[in-house]
């Protein structure tokens, strides 16, 4: 579905990606990790074709992204973190763009504004920027494109917001859906996301399936101070150590996000080497 | 619907458009109306002394064409100089031809329509209150445009260089992400100024005494100073220069647009 083969990439003369690539298939739900300035907005918008990679091959749903053909553009959907809307209603909103989405839905648009508690009269300059990005997101899911990227969801809802969208985007996956999401707020997304894809220093570092980590890893309170030692990244807290260890026992266990993201930045070869 | 060009996809990109900037249209359009009544007021009807002139309404609407057109011209695509904006504009399923068309519709064909019914509209006016004014003031008087001489003559002529102009503005929005309309002004005045210098110079050069002008693509030199009916010819012959003539004259706007057209494929945000 994307097929991302030795791309490079950089800003003026500051490289961003030095020969990555990446797959990504249908019927998953996508989570882009990385530090600041790894390039995960960057790599959605070279998928969207808004960026054109400098060398290597990049290939969308059988397109060349920065070719923006309108077959390309009307299967891709992009929710930027920094976005823009129209002074207009929603219903103006909706009679604008959604004839340009083949697959778009009113009855889901209406459900998701319905789920995030959005009235559907408003206007779209009387929202907060919580509301507008739901609704952002409420017009791409009901789009029902094959692709549908989303850099940094979370960053600016609420908590009860973030509850909504979780429950939102878990009503949505399909096996013809690939989603694609780039956030620095791994907690928010840690029962969604399907598979983890790590980039630094202009490459992959980690990509990995949530049932291949939970396979490989176990993450556990431990007061065993041998076990503490064993560990491939430790926490310490009142409540005892946090520790992540390979699971070789294959006991079944609860995965954490954030705690397997500082494993890897801190301990980058023991982590992969647990997956050879 | 999936090709480059599809004109239900354009006529949907038109009506999305207007939705979205409705409210702008209408508001510039009642300021153009406003602004053009205050000017033709202030220097034709007040300050066109009493024996007024058609012609100088007419350049006063050449000279409002080409300010306002320009700068409505420059401001074409400043939603890409934004990045917010850009993504939006950029990553709708529409094509870039599309794109092109939806803005040459609304910043050069719907504004030149709105501009001129405006100055109609405002002429007219004027002009029912001068000849009020001619009945009552026997001294006053009114001299109608003469459309087969001078300035009527080139008139057509001036309207075509200005949607060249705009064209080129249009470009400057596309080439620049901010002050396109300052830019590209400064842009086209160095670029005109360099080709004028380059071609007085090169003709001073090759013509010492200075006896030569140009007669359209045609070379005049004259060498019997006490008569101009005789001179040397330099020219490029009937076929060519009627060719090259009309390249000149028609073929800016499309090749102006065709680079637009380029730079929009080549943006990236």
């Amino acid at each position: 579905m994307i097929s991302i083969q030795n791309i490079h990439f950089k800003y003026g003369g500051k490289p961003v990606f030095k020969g990555l690539s990446l797959d990504l298939q249908p019927g998953h739900i996508y989570g882009l990790l990385g530090k600041n300035g790894t390039g995960k907005s960057t790599l959605l918008r070279l998928i969207s074709g808004l960026l054109f990679p400098k060398e290597g091959k990049l290939n969308v749903l059988g397109f060349e992204p920065g070719k923006r053909s309108p077959a390309f553009l009307q299967q891709v959907f992009l929710v930027p973190e920094e976005f823009y809307l129209p002074n207009i209603s929603i219903g103006q909103f909706i009679q604008a763009n959604a004839g340009f989405y083949p697959n778009f839905s009113r009855e889901q648009f209406r459900q998701y504004l319905l789920e995030f508690s959005i009235p559907e009269g408003q206007h779209l300059q009387e929202m907060s920027y919580g509301q507008k990005k739901k609704l952002l997101i409420s017009f791409g899911l009901a789009c029902n494109t094959p692709i549908l990227l989303m850099d940094e969801p979370t960053n600016g809802l609420d908590i009860v917001s973030k509850s909504q969208f979780r429950k939102v985007m878990a009503g949505s996956v399909s096996n013809e859906k690939c989603i694609l999401i780039s956030t620095h707020q791994v907690k928010d997304l840690e029962n969604l996301i399907d598979r983890i894809t790590i980039i630094d220093e202009g490459g992959i570092l980690f990509d990995q399936t949530i049932g291949r980590i939970t396979d490989r890893l176990h993450f556990k309170i431990s007061f065993d101070s041998e076990e503490v030692r064993a560990a491939l990244y430790k926490e310490t807290s009142l409540k005892g150590s946090a520790i992540i260890l390979i699971n070789e026992a294959g006991e079944e266990g609860r995965l954490d996000l954030e705690m397997l993201y500082k494993a890897i930045i801190t301990n980058k070869e023991a982590v992969q080497r647990a997956f050879k | 619907m999936n090709s480059n060009f599809s004109f239900e996809r354009l006529f949907g990109l038109i009506r999305k458009q207007w939705i979205e900037n409705s409210r702008f249209y209408l508001l510039g359009s009642l300021a153009l109306f406003g602004l053009m009544a205050i000017c033709m007021i202030i220097f034709w009807v007040l300050m066109d002394g009493d024996n007024y002139s058609e012609s100088f309404a007419y350049n006063l609407y050449i000279i409002g064409l080409i300010l306002t057109g320009t700068i409505y011209g420059s401001i074409s695509f400043s939603i890409l100089g934004s990045k917010e904006k850009g993504q939006y504009w950029l990553s709708f399923p529409a094509s870039h031809s599309e794109k092109l068309v939806t803005s040459i519709f609304y910043n050069v064909i719907l504004f030149f329509i709105v501009y001129t019914l405006s100055f109609l509209v405002v002429k007219w006016g004027c002009q029912t209150y001068i000849e009020s004014y001619i009945r009552t003031h026997k001294w006053a008087s009114i001299r109608p445009m003469n459309w087969e001489d001078g300035f009527g003559e080139v008139f057509y002529y001036i309207i075509w260089g200005y949607f060249c102009l705009q064209a080129l503005f249009m470009l400057g929005s596309v080439y620049f992400r901010q002050y396109a309309f300052i830019k590209t002004a400064i842009f086209v005045s160095i670029i005109a100024g360099i080709l004028t210098f380059f071609i007085a110079k090169i003709s001073m050069n090759m013509f010492q005494g200075h006896g030569f002008f140009w007669n359209g693509l045609e070379l005049r030199e004259h060498h019997v100073p006490d008569n101009y009916g005789i001179y040397k010819s330099y020219s490029l012959g009937t076929t060519l220069s009627k060719v090259l003539g009309y390249l000149l004259t028609y073929c800016w706007i499309p090749v102006f647009w065709l680079v637009t057209w380029y730079r929009l494929k080549e943006k990236e945000l």
